[in-house]
C-alpha cells in the first residue's frame, strides 16, 4: 500500500526542473594558450582628468572569425593605449594561439585616438576574411586580406576610413545584393562648437577646445555621433547611404545588431543607445527598393523598445523560446544599492496587435531570472550545454577602484541636482580612485528546461551559475566573442576586460562524459547565384550573412541567423552552433539564404550531419568536414521569405 | 449536625462572595480591559497622530470651503456655459468663465485656445486650486497623448506645439515670480510631479522629486505647518522614494518623513472633521503605506483597516485586500510595486487634487 501511495505522489507531484547549469563548465586558460592580452586604456587630454575613470572605460574588444580558412577560429583583439597594438592571434588547431599580428600588419598602433572595436566580414566575396578596425579619434581602417596571411589598409580606397568615434559597427546585406554592406556607429559626436569662435570644429578629445562634449541629459541626449551605413558597391567600394536609409539619428550608441525579427526575411536593426532610448528599426525591404530603415517605437510606452531604461550597452539576438522569431537581450545597469528599477531586458518577440505588423517584444528579463546582470556589458546567447536551448552569458563591471569609495552616490547626487547639466565634463565630481560596480561576479545565465508535464508557462526561465561553472573572475569584462576554437563540438568564449587580462574560457562540460549532440554549420554564400526575387535580383554573400539555419525535430524547432558582429565590442565566429539533445527526434534541417533560394536535408541525411562541423556551399552539398564526406542536399524551390 | 454545619458553611461562601463581589468583578473587569486593550492593540497598534494646535484655523488648512470647490469644479466641467447663469447657478467670475471656456476648448480640440483661456483665468484667481488643477489635468492628458501618439507613430522626439512646451511648468514658474503664494507654489510642485509620471525614469524623478519637495517644503515652513495639500503632495513624494536605494536625498530625511507629513494631514481631518469619505480614506491608506516604510508593519495594518471602515469604493477596497495579502518579508517590495502601478496610472494622474474636493 505504501509502495503504491509513494507511486502515486511521485507521479502526481510537480515535476522540478532539470537542473540547469549543473553540466556547464569552464576553464579559464588565456595564458595557457597563448591569446592572453592585457587591454591598454585610453587616454584622452587632462581637460577630463576629473572623470578619465569614466571617459577610459571602453575599447576591449574582440572579434573570432577564421581569417585563414583553416577550419578553426581565429582572434582579433583590441587595445586602446597610446602606441599599443591590437593582436591577431591565430588558432593553431592544437588548443594553442600564435600572435601573428607583425605578420599580418593589422597591429594598428594607436599612434592617434584609440582603437575600440574590430569586425570580421569577406568585403570583397574573394572567400577571405577581412578586417574593420573602429576608432575614437581616429581613421577607422579596413584592412583587406591578401590571403598569404597579410593584410593591406584598402580603407581609404574603399571609402570606409571615417573619422569619429566608433564604438559600433555590424556588417550586413541590407539590400541583399550580395555584397556585404557595413554600419558604423559613433558615440561621441564628431563635432563640437568652439566657445572662442563659436563654429563646428572638430570633436577631439585629446586636444579638446571644449569640455561641453558630455551628454546633455541622461535620458534623452541627442547630441552623440552619428550612424552611417556604408553601402558596398561591389567595386571594392562603399558609398554613404545613412541619409537615404533612415539612419540619422545622434545618438550615443554602444552596440548594433543585425537580424530579421518580424520573419519577412531582411536583415533589421537594434541600436542600443546610452544616455536615450534604444531604437529599433524594421528594414522595408519586402516593399521597398532600396530598403530603407523604419524606427519603431513599441507603442505601450515606458518600458517598451523606444522608451526604454536609457543606458543599452549591448544587443544580442537568438530564438530564446524555440518559436522561430529572433528574441533580444540588451544589457543595462543594475546596482543592488543604487539603481534597482532597471536591468538587463530580454525582450520576448511575440504577437501584439498594437505592434507594427502584428509583433512587438515583451521584456521578460524579471520573470525569466535574467536581469540582474550588474553593471552591463557584452552579452551572448549560447547553448553552452547543448540541451537545446539558448543560454545567456552577461559581462559586467565599469570602473574598478576602491571598492571603500563609491561614485554611485556621486553620480546620484549630480543627477539629483543638476538636472541636465551633466554636458560639462568640467562639472562632473571627481572620480579619482572611486569604485563605480566593479569587483563585480559575471553572470551565465543557463536557461532551464521544464518539464514536459509543467505546461505552466512556455516563457524561458534561467539559473545563474558562473561561479559553479568556473567563471569566477571580476575584472571589467567588455566584447565577447563565443566560437567552437577546439572544434570539440561544444562552445567555448573569449572575454575582453577593459584594462585587464582577457580570459579564454575553453568549454569543459563534457569532459570525461557522454556529450550531447550538436551541429556546427559555416555556411557559404554565393554571390554569384543570384536569384530573381519581384523585379530585382537578390543574392548571398559570402559569408551568408542574414542566413536562417532551421532544425526541425519532432519537438519543435531551433533556429540561428548568420551574423556579421553583434553587440558590444563583440564578434562571433560565423559559424552558426545547435545543441541536439536528441538525435533521432531530428525531422530535417532548412537553410533560407539571403537570395531567397532554399535548401534543406531531411530523415537520415539530416541526421547524419549530427555530431559534424559541416560547410554548407549555397546551391551545393553540405559537405562534413570531420567525417565521411558530402552529403546530398535537396534543392527546394526559390521562394522569398 | 451535617446539615447544621453544612449550612454555615456554604452560607458563608455565599455570603464571603456576596462580601467580595466588587473586588471580584472589579478584577474580572480589569483583566477584561486589559484583554480588551490588548485586542485593540493588536488589531490597531499605535495610531501614532500628532497633536494639532488648539489654535488651527479652518482656512490654514487649506480644507475650507470644500463643498464650493466642488461646485465650482463641477460647473467650470459642465457643458452649460458659465456666462450664461440659470436661475439655480447664478453667475460666476470672469476667471471661472474663461477657464471653463478654455476647457470646452480642449473638448473640441482647439488645445492652443484652450491654454490661452484657461491661463487668463488662471492669472485673474491665481490662487484658486480648482482653476490651476484643471489647467494641470487638461495640460497632462494633452502630454500624455502627445507621447502616445508619438509611439504610435515611432517618432522618438515629438513635436511638441509651442503652446505645450515645457509646460505648466512654465506657465506656474511665472504665476509664483508674480504671485508667490502657498497655492501657486503648490501646483508648481505638483507640475514637477506630472513630470514624473510621465517620464519615470530615476534620472528624471530624482530631480523632479527634489524640485517638488523643495517648494512644498518652503510653503510648510513659511507660516503654513498646518496646510494639508502641501504636507500630502510631500509626504507622498517621501512615500514614493524608493525605499532600498542610497539616494542622496534620501540621506537628508529620517524614514518615518512621509508618516510624519501624512500623519499630520489625517490628524488635521480629524480635528475638522472635513473631506470625503474617500479623501479620508486615500489618506489613511497612505498613511498606513507610509508606516511600512518606516518599518512599522503593525501600525500599517492598523491605517488600512480604518482605510477599509472609511470607504466602500470597490477600488479602494481591492486595494486594501491587495495590501491584506502582503507578507512581512515581501511587504516593501510588494509596496514599492504597488507604489509604481499606482504612478503608471496616467487615466487617473495621482496629482489630481480633485481628490480633495469630490
Amino acid at each position: 500500500m505504501a509502495a503504491f501511495l509513494w507511486a502515486g505522489w511521485w507521479w502526481l507531484a510537480p515535476r522540478k526542473p532539470s537542473d540547469a547549469g549543473g553540466d556547464v563548465h569552464f576553464e579559464e586558460r588565456a595564458a595557457a594558450a597563448g591569446c592572453r592580452n592585457v587591454h591598454t586604456k585610453v587616454v584622452l587630454g587632462d581637460a577630463f582628468k576629473n572623470i578619465m575613470p569614466w571617459l577610459s572605460s571602453v575599447g576591449a574588444a574582440v572579434a573570432a572569425a577564421d581569417y585563414d580558412n583553416d577550419g578553426y577560429p581565429d582572434l582579433y583583439v583590441t587595445n586602446s593605449g597610446r602606441d599599443d597594438r591590437n593582436h591577431l592571434f591565430h588558432n593553431r588547431g592544437d588548443g594553442t594561439f600564435e600572435d601573428v599580428t607583425d605578420k599580418a600588419g593589422v597591429g594598428c598602433t594607436n599612434v592617434e585616438g584609440g582603437c575600440m572595436h574590430a569586425v570580421w566580414a569577406d568585403v570583397n566575396n574573394d572567400g577571405l576574411l577581412d578586417l574593420y578596425v573602429t576608432k575614437w579619434g581616429a581613421r577607422n581602417t579596413l584592412y583587406l586580406n591578401k590571403g598569404d596571411g597579410t593584410f593591406q589598409d584598402v580603407s581609404h580606397d574603399a571609402g570606409v576610413d571615417y573619422w569619429g568615434y566608433g564604438n559600433a559597427a555590424t556588417f550586413l546585406d541590407y539590400d541583399r545584393d550580395g555584397h556585404i554592406d557595413l554600419l558604423l556607429c559613433n558615440y561621441f559626436a564628431e563635432e563640437v562648437q568652439d566657445p572662442r569662435t563659436g563654429r563646428r570644429v572638430r570633436n577631439d578629445l585629446w586636444h579638446p577646445v571644449t569640455t561641453r562634449v558630455m551628454h546633455e541629459t541622461f535620458t534623452h541626449a541627442r547630441n552623440g555621433g552619428h550612424k552611417v551605413l556604408y553601402h558596398n558597391r561591389g567595386d571594392g567600394t562603399f558609398e554613404d547611404v545613412t541619409a537615404q536609409s533612415g539612419l540619422n539619428s545622434g545618438l550615443w550608441t554602444l552596440a548594433v545588431g543585425a537580424g530579421d525579427l518580424n520573419n519577412d526575411g531582411w536583415p533589421d536593426l537594434y541600436v542600443a543607445n546610452d544616455f536615450g532610448p534604444d531604437e529599433l528599426y524594421l528594414n522595408t525591404g519586402a516593399t521597398e527598393n532600396p530598403p530603407r530603415f523604419r524606427l519603431v517605437i513599441d507603442p505601450h510606452g515606458h518600458p517598451g523598445i523606444g522608451n526604454d531604461w536609457w543606458k543599452g550597452m549591448n544587443v544580442d539576438m537568438g530564438d530564446v523560446n524555440n518559436d522561430g522569431y529572433l528574441d533580444i537581450y540588451v544589457s543595462n545597469v543594475l546596482e543592488k544599492r543604487y539603481k534597482t528599477d532597471e536591468g538587463n531586458m530580454l525582450w520576448l518577440n511575440c504577437a501584439d496587435p498594437a505592434a507594427p505588423g502584428g509583433r512587438g517584444f515583451r521584456n521578460i528579463a524579471k520573470v525569466s531570472g535574467t536581469m540582474d546582470g550588474g553593471w552591463g556589458w557584452g552579452c551572448k546567447f549560447a547553448d553552452f550545454n547543448n540541451d537545446g536551448l539558448l543560454d545567456i552569458f552577461a559581462e559586467n563591471g565599469f570602473v574598478t577602484g576602491d571598492p571603500n569609495q563609491n561614485y554611485w552616490y556621486q553620480i546620484q547626487e549630480m543627477v539629483t541636482q543638476t538636472k541636465n547639466q551633466t554636458m560639462d565634463a568640467a562639472d562632473w565630481p571627481a572620480m579619482g580612485n572611486r569604485d563605480l560596480s566593479g569587483h563585480d561576479g559575471k553572470r551565465l545565465f543557463m536557461q532551464i528546461r521544464p518539464e514536459a508535464s509543467d505546461s505552466t508557462s512556455n516563457e524561458p526561465r534561467f539559473r545563474e551559475v558562473a561561479q559553479r561553472a568556473g567563471i569566477v573572475e571580476t575584472f571589467n569584462g567588455r566584447g565577447i566573442a563565443v566560437a567552437d576554437f577546439n572544434l570539440d563540438g561544444t562552445l567555448d568564449m573569449y572575454v575582453a576586460n577593459q584594462g585587464a587580462p582577457s580570459c579564454y574560457y575553453v568549454n569543459t562540460s563534457f569532459r570525461g562524459k557522454t556529450q550531447r549532440g550538436f551541429l556546427r554549420l559555416l555556411l557559404v554564400g554565393r554571390p554569384d547565384l543570384g536569384v530573381r526575387v519581384g523585379g530585382r535580383v537578390l543574392a548571398s554573400t559570402m559569408n551568408a550573412v542574414g542566413a536562417r539555419v532551421t532544425v526541425h525535430t519532432r519537438n519543435g524547432i531551433q533556429i540561428r541567423e548568420v551574423q556579421g558582429g553583434m553587440g558590444f565590442a563583440s564578434q562571433s565566429e560565423y559559424a552558426v552552433h545547435f545543441g541536439i539533445p536528441d538525435l533521432a527526434s531530428i525531422e530535417r534541417i532548412t537553410i533560407q539564404w539571403p537570395s531567397s533560394r532554399v535548401q534543406e536535408v531531411v530523415g537520415s541525411q539530416a541526421r547524419a550531419l549530427i555530431n559534424h562541423h559541416v560547410r554548407w556551399v549555397e546551391g551545393g552539398e553540405a559537405l562534413v568536414l570531420n567525417g565521411p564526406g558530402p552529403v546530398q542536399v535537396s534543392l527546394e524551390t526559390p521562394r522569398p521569405r | 449536625m451535617m446539615r447544621e454545619t453544612q449550612s454555615p458553611a456554604v452560607g458563608e461562601a455565599v455570603v464571603t462572595g456576596k462580601k467580595h463581589s466588587p473586588k471580584l468583578w472589579r478584577r474580572v473587569a480589569a483583566i477584561m480591559v486589559v484583554v480588551l486593550a490588548a485586542f485593540a492593540w493588536s488589531r490597531t497598534g499605535i495610531l501614532d497622530l500628532p497633536s494639532v494646535p488648539a489654535n488651527l484655523t479652518l482656512e490654514a488648512t487649506g480644507l475650507s470651503n470644500l463643498g464650493q470647490m466642488k461646485q465650482l469644479n463641477d460647473r467650470i466641467w459642465s457643458a452649460q456655459p458659465l456666462d450664461e447663469p440659470s436661475e439655480r447657478s447664478p453667475r460666476l467670475s470672469e476667471a471661472a468663465v474663461l477657464v471653463q471656456r478654455g476647457i470646452a476648448a480642449y473638448r473640441r480640440g482647439e488645445t492652443k485656445e484652450a491654454i490661452e483661456l484657461m491661463q487668463q483665468g488662471i492669472r485673474l484667481d491665481p490662487n484658486n486650486l480648482v482653476f490651476a488643477n484643471a489647467y494641470r489635468m487638461i495640460v497632462f492628458r494633452l502630454r500624455r497623448d502627445l507621447l502616445a501618439s508619438a509611439r504610435q507613430t515611432s517618432t522618438p522626439t515629438p513635436r511638441v506645439p509651442p503652446e505645450l512646451d515645457r509646460q505648466p511648468i512654465v506657465f506656474f514658474e511665472d504665476l509664483d515670480r508674480l504671485h508667490g503664494t502657498r497655492e501657486t507654489k503648490l501646483h508648481l510642485a505638483m507640475s514637477w510631479v506630472d513630470e514624473m509620471l510621465l517620464f519615470p525614469a530615476l534620472e528624471i524623478k530624482a530631480p523632479s522629486s527634489v524640485q517638488a519637495v523643495e517648494l512644498l517644503t518652503r510653503v510648510i515652513d513659511k507660516d503654513n505647518p498646518a496646510y494639508v495639500p502641501a504636507l500630502f503632495a510631500r509626504g507622498l513624494n517621501h512615500l514614493h522614494r524608493p525605499a532600498r536605494l542610497v539616494w542622496p536625498e534620501s540621506a537628508k530625511t529620517p524614514p518615518d518623513i512621509a508618516a510624519q507629513d501624512i500623519g499630520r494631514c489625517v490628524a488635521i481631518g480629524r480635528r475638522f472633521n472635513v473631506g470625503s469619505a474617500r479623501l479620508r480614506a486615500t489618506l489613511a491608506l497612505s498613511l498606513g503605506d507610509s508606516y511600512v516604510k518606516a518599518g512599522r508593519v503593525g501600525v500599517a495594518h492598523s491605517w488600512w483597516q480604518i482605510a477599509q471602515n472609511l470607504c466602500h469604493d470597490d477600488d479602494l477596497q481591492a486595494a486594501i485586500r491587495r495590501r491584506y495579502g502582503w507578507q512581512n518579508e515581501e511587504i516593501l517590495d510588494r509596496l514599492e510595486d504597488e507604489l509604481d502601478r499606482g504612478r503608471s496610472e496616467l487615466d487617473r494622474p495621482m496629482t489630481d487634487l480633485a481628490l480633495m474636493w469630490n
